[in-house]
C-alpha cells in the first residue's frame, strides 16, 4: 500500500472519528472511508482495492461497537462493485463516477444491515430511512470528495496502473 | 492512454473546500445564539427537577456500603464510525479493570454502560443512550411502575429519546415525571436517574403525540469528564466464580 493512501486512509477515519456530527444531516451520516474505499475501487488495480477495503474495515470494525465483520463486509461489497471493468469504465466523468458511489454506498449498508439482521441487531440500525437518506447523501458528497482526490490521483494510485488509465 | 476528465480543475478546488465545510457547521453558526439561549433554559428546567428527586440518587450514588467506587475519567473527542450508533471513548484517570456493562454516570444521571476496555491503555469504550442498541430496566416510584427502555438514535435538542417497552402495569404518566434504573438486572445500580417521561408530541415527530417516552437526562455528546461505577461486589463476586470454576478444573 503505498505510503499517500495510508495517509488519506489517516484522513478519512479522522474525520469519521471526530467531524462525523457536523456533517450529518437528520439521519443521513456520510462515511468518509467508505468514500475513500470507493474512489480506490474505481481507479486502483482490483486487488488493491480490496485489500484497503479490508484493511479500511478491520480497523472500522476495531473502534466500533458494530459487531465485528460489519464493515469489512460493508467496504468489501462497495470494492467488489466498483472494481469491475463496467464500473470502471463509467469513472471517467464526474456525474457517473457519483452515481457509482450511491451505487457502492448502497452495497455497503446493504451487506451491514444483512449481517446486523442475521445478528438480531435492534432494526433501528437499519430502517429504510436512514439508510436511504444516507446513501443519497454519500452520492452527494463523493462529487466534493472525489473531486478533491483526483489533484492527489498520481501520489495514491500505483504506477503501473496510472499509466495504464 | 485515456485522458483524465474528472479533475477538478484548480480554480474550483476552493469551491470544493467550500463545499467540504461540514453543514452542521454552516447551520451551527447561525443558530448559536439561539440554541445558547434555549440550552440554558432546559439547563435550569432540568436543574430545578433534578433537585426535586435528587433525594434517591444521592442515596445511590453514596459509596457507603461500600459496594460502588467511582472511577473518574475524560471523554475524548471520538465518535463512532458507524452511522446510527452512538459511542464515547473514555480516558481513565487511573488504571482499574472495568467490566463490561459498569454504568457511566455523569453527576447523578445514567450516560451509558461500558463494552469495552482496552487492556493496555486506560482507554474505555461508552455506549450511550442514544444507541439504538441501548436497553435498560427502570422504575417510576411514584407510580410503582417498572419496565424496559430501548433507546431508538433519536435525539431532541441533544437529548436522546428512549422508548418505553414491557411496562409492568397499564400506567398514565405525567411529564416532567422521573425515571430510575431498577437495579433488579444485576447491571446497573438502583436508583440512577435516566430521564424524563414526556410525549410523543413534545419531542419531535418521531412517535405518536401521545405516546409516552423518555428524555433523557444528559446531552453525553457535550461531556467532558464521566464517572464509571464500578460495582465492587460484582467484581468480587466474579473473581470467587472464576476461582471456584479453576479450582473445579484441576480436581
Amino acid at each position: 500500500m503505498r505510503p499517500f493512501v495510508l495517509i488519506a486512509l489517516l484522513f478519512a477515519f479522522l474525520f469519521q472519528t471526530m467531524a462525523l456530527p457536523l456533517y450529518a444531516i437528520g439521519p443521513a451520516a456520510p462515511d468518509f472511508i467508505l468514500l475513500l474505499v470507493s474512489y480506490a475501487a474505481l481507479h486502483e488495480r482490483p486487488r488493491r482495492s480490496l485489500i484497503l477495503a479490508l484493511v479500511a474495515g478491520g480497523l472500522a470494525d476495531a473502534i466500533s461497537i458494530d459487531p465485528w465483520g460489519a464493515h469489512v463486509l460493508a467496504y468489501s461489497a462497495a470494492a467488489w462493485v466498483l472494481m469491475g471493468p463496467s464500473a470502471q469504465s463509467w469513472s471517467g466523468s464526474a456525474l457517473p463516477r457519483a452515481l457509482l458511489a450511491l451505487v457502492a454506498a448502497a452495497a455497503a449498508a446493504a451487506a451491514r444491515a444483512g449481517l446486523l439482521w442475521a445478528l438480531r441487531e435492534p432494526p433501528a440500525l437499519y430502517g429504510p430511512f436512514p439508510l436511504g437518506s444516507s446513501v443519497a447523501y454519500q452520492g452527494i458528497l463523493s462529487l466534493v470528495a472525489f473531486g478533491l482526490l483526483d489533484h492527489f490521483r498520481p501520489r495514491l494510485l500505483s504506477p503501473v496502473y496510472r499509466r495504464l488509465q | 492512454m485515456r485522458r483524465e476528465s474528472t479533475g477538478v480543475r484548480f480554480g474550483h478546488l476552493w469551491l470544493a473546500v467550500l463545499l467540504c465545510l461540514p453543514p452542521g457547521a454552516r447551520v451551527g453558526m447561525a443558530l448559536l445564539g439561539r440554541h445558547d439561549a434555549k440550552a440554558t433554559d432546559r439547563g435550569k428546567a432540568r436543574e430545578s427537577a433534578s433537585e426535586a428527586q435528587s433525594e434517591p440518587v444521592s442515596k445511590a450514588l453514596e459509596p457507603a456500603d461500600g459496594r460502588y467506587r467511582l472511577v473518574p475519567g475524560s471523554v475524548l473527542p471520538f465518535n463512532d464510525p458507524s452511522g446510527g450508533r452512538s459511542a464515547l471513548w473514555m480516558s481513565l484517570r487511573e488504571k482499574a479493570t472495568i467490566p463490561v456493562d459498569t454504568a457511566a454516570v455523569f453527576e447523578k444521571s445514567l450516560v451509558g454502560r461500558v463494552t469495552g476496555t482496552d487492556k493496555l491503555f486506560p482507554i474505555t469504550r461508552v455506549q450511550s443512550l442514544l444507541d439504538p442498541a441501548f436497553r435498560i430496566r427502570f422504575r417510576q416510584p411514584e407510580r410503582e411502575a417498572e419496565g424496559m427502555l430501548w433507546g431508538t438514535g433519536k435525539s431532541f435538542r441533544g437529548l436522546p429519546i428512549l422508548e418505553i417497552r414491557h411496562l409492568s402495569q397499564t400506567t398514565e404518566f405525567e411529564g416532567g415525571e422521573a425515571i430510575f434504573t431498577d437495579g433488579k438486572d444485576g447491571l446497573y445500580p438502583p436508583d440512577l436517574l435516566i430521564g424524563y417521561v414526556t410525549t410523543g408530541g413534545e419531542c419531535g415527530n418521531y412517535f405518536p403525540a401521545n405516546q409516552f417516552v423518555v428524555l433523557g437526562a444528559v446531552e453525553a455528546r457535550q461531556l467532558t469528564s464521566l464517572n464509571l461505577q464500578l460495582d465492587l461486589h460484582g467484581q468480587r463476586l466474579a473473581e470467587l466464580l472464576r476461582a471456584e470454576r479453576e479450582g473445579g478444573r484441576k480436581r
